[in-house]
């Protein structure tokens, strides 16, 4: 196998399985995509939910032509530098509106992170493996190229949703050991809501 | 290929895709049980009847915001609030937001996102989806509260969050 040949296989598959986990991302929380298109202002609030599911068929489109191999040949890295470009310039333009706000949160590709400059250093990484992708020449794959690729893809996408959920859950957590906690603090706040209550009343 | 007749290749993408599957349906699940006994917890904690429909969690450093605090004291009282803070900070904020609110602090020893973000986390069927936009969801779905306040906080409000959580 050359190496551009694997240059560019391993370009086509980075861009399918970031934009795969976005889909999935995004579908886990459908909600969140809405209220950060939403946040950005552009749009009415009646358009917001069709322009969710509109960027999530684009994802899911762009994650579909870099899977497989062939598909939308010298259109896919434009769109997805395109796509990348605008989510960064939107992401920018909300970082500085809300950068004397509280609230300063990212969604972007479906993961809930500060808003910073995390997201920007790591879309213009993005937009870099997108063109090198643009110039580099690949052999036609075979079907069972195409299924090891599609494999691979899922694998990453699973694994990056793992590392999320992993970040979520923490380390071995025993919920059960706060329960305890957690009751009767809220045995105490209970009753002192209701002493309260009486009182006003 | 190898001797089997199975190109490697193929065998070793298969082989990644089941671990990465098996991983993350692990995860999900511990996910799951995380947040059912938040739920439960955070009921009891409240004084909630039955399975609440969402749990507000704050952050100790989300809980100052003034908007917030308003939609917060505002919010069904069939919504649990828990605080990812101090214990002395849970009280302050019981008193200012006039409900109970519980103390996530000792809830998941190895930390995690779930015990210190500021979210909405919401029951859908079997599932949860966590909302991290809670200000303009609040405020959303704080439209649709046509009555707010001490004397009936809760019947409006969540007869709107039920529509809107659909």
């Amino acid at each position: 196998m050359q190496l551009e040949h694997a240059a560019a296989w391993l370009c086509d598959y980075l861009m399918a399985a970031i934009f795969a986990a976005s889909v999935f991302g995004k579908i886990r929380a459908m909600t969140d995509a809405r209220l950060e298109i939403s946040g950005h202002g552009l749009l009415l609030e009646r358009l917001v939910p069709g322009a969710a599911w509109t960027v999530l068929a684009g994802e899911a489109a762009l994650a579909a032509a870099f899977g497989i191999g062939g598909l939308l040949e010298g259109v896919k890295e434009p769109a997805a530098i395109a796509a990348l470009a605008a989510m960064s310039g939107l992401t920018w333009r909300r970082g500085r509106r809300s950068a004397a706000g509280p609230q300063r949160q990212c969604g972007c590709f479906g993961a809930n992170h500060p808003l910073g400059r995390r997201p920007l250093l790591r879309n213009a990484i993005l937009i870099g493996i997108a063109a090198a992708g643009w110039l580099l020449p690949r052999p036609a794959a075979s079907a069972s190229d195409l299924v090891v690729f599609a494999l691979a893809v899922l694998a990453a996408v699973w694994l990056l949703e793992a590392l999320k959920l992993h970040t979520e859950t923490g380390g071995a957590a025993s919920a059960s050991q706060g329960r305890a906690w957690l009751g009767l603090h809220a045995r105490r706040a209970s009753a002192r809501g209701q002493a309260d209550a009486a009182v006003r009343d | 290929m190898l001797p089997c007749g199975i190109d490697a290749a193929l065998l070793l993408a298969g082989v990644c895709a089941a671990a990465g599957w098996l991983t993350y349906r692990r995860l999900a699940k511990r996910r799951r049980r995380l947040l059912r006994e938040l739920f439960t917890a955070a009921a009891a904690a409240a004084g909630v009847c039955g399975d609440p429909a969402a749990v507000l969690v704050i952050q100790a450093n989300r809980s100052s915001e003034p908007e917030l605090g308003r939609l917060i004291a505002a919010a069904p009282r069939s919504w649990p609030v828990v605080l990812a803070g101090p214990g002395w900070l849970a009280e302050l904020k019981s008193a200012a937001w006039g409900r109970p609110v519980g103390l996530m602090s000792s809830l998941s020893p190895g930390g995690g996102a779930l015990r210190d973000g500021t979210y909405a986390a919401i029951r859908r069927g079997g599932r949860f989806e966590l909302v991290h936009e809670l200000l303009p969801y609040m405020q959303r779905l704080g439209r649709d509260w046509s009555q707010v306040g001490d004397e009936s906080p809760s019947a409006d409000a969540d007869e709107a969050a039920g529509r809107l959580l659909q």
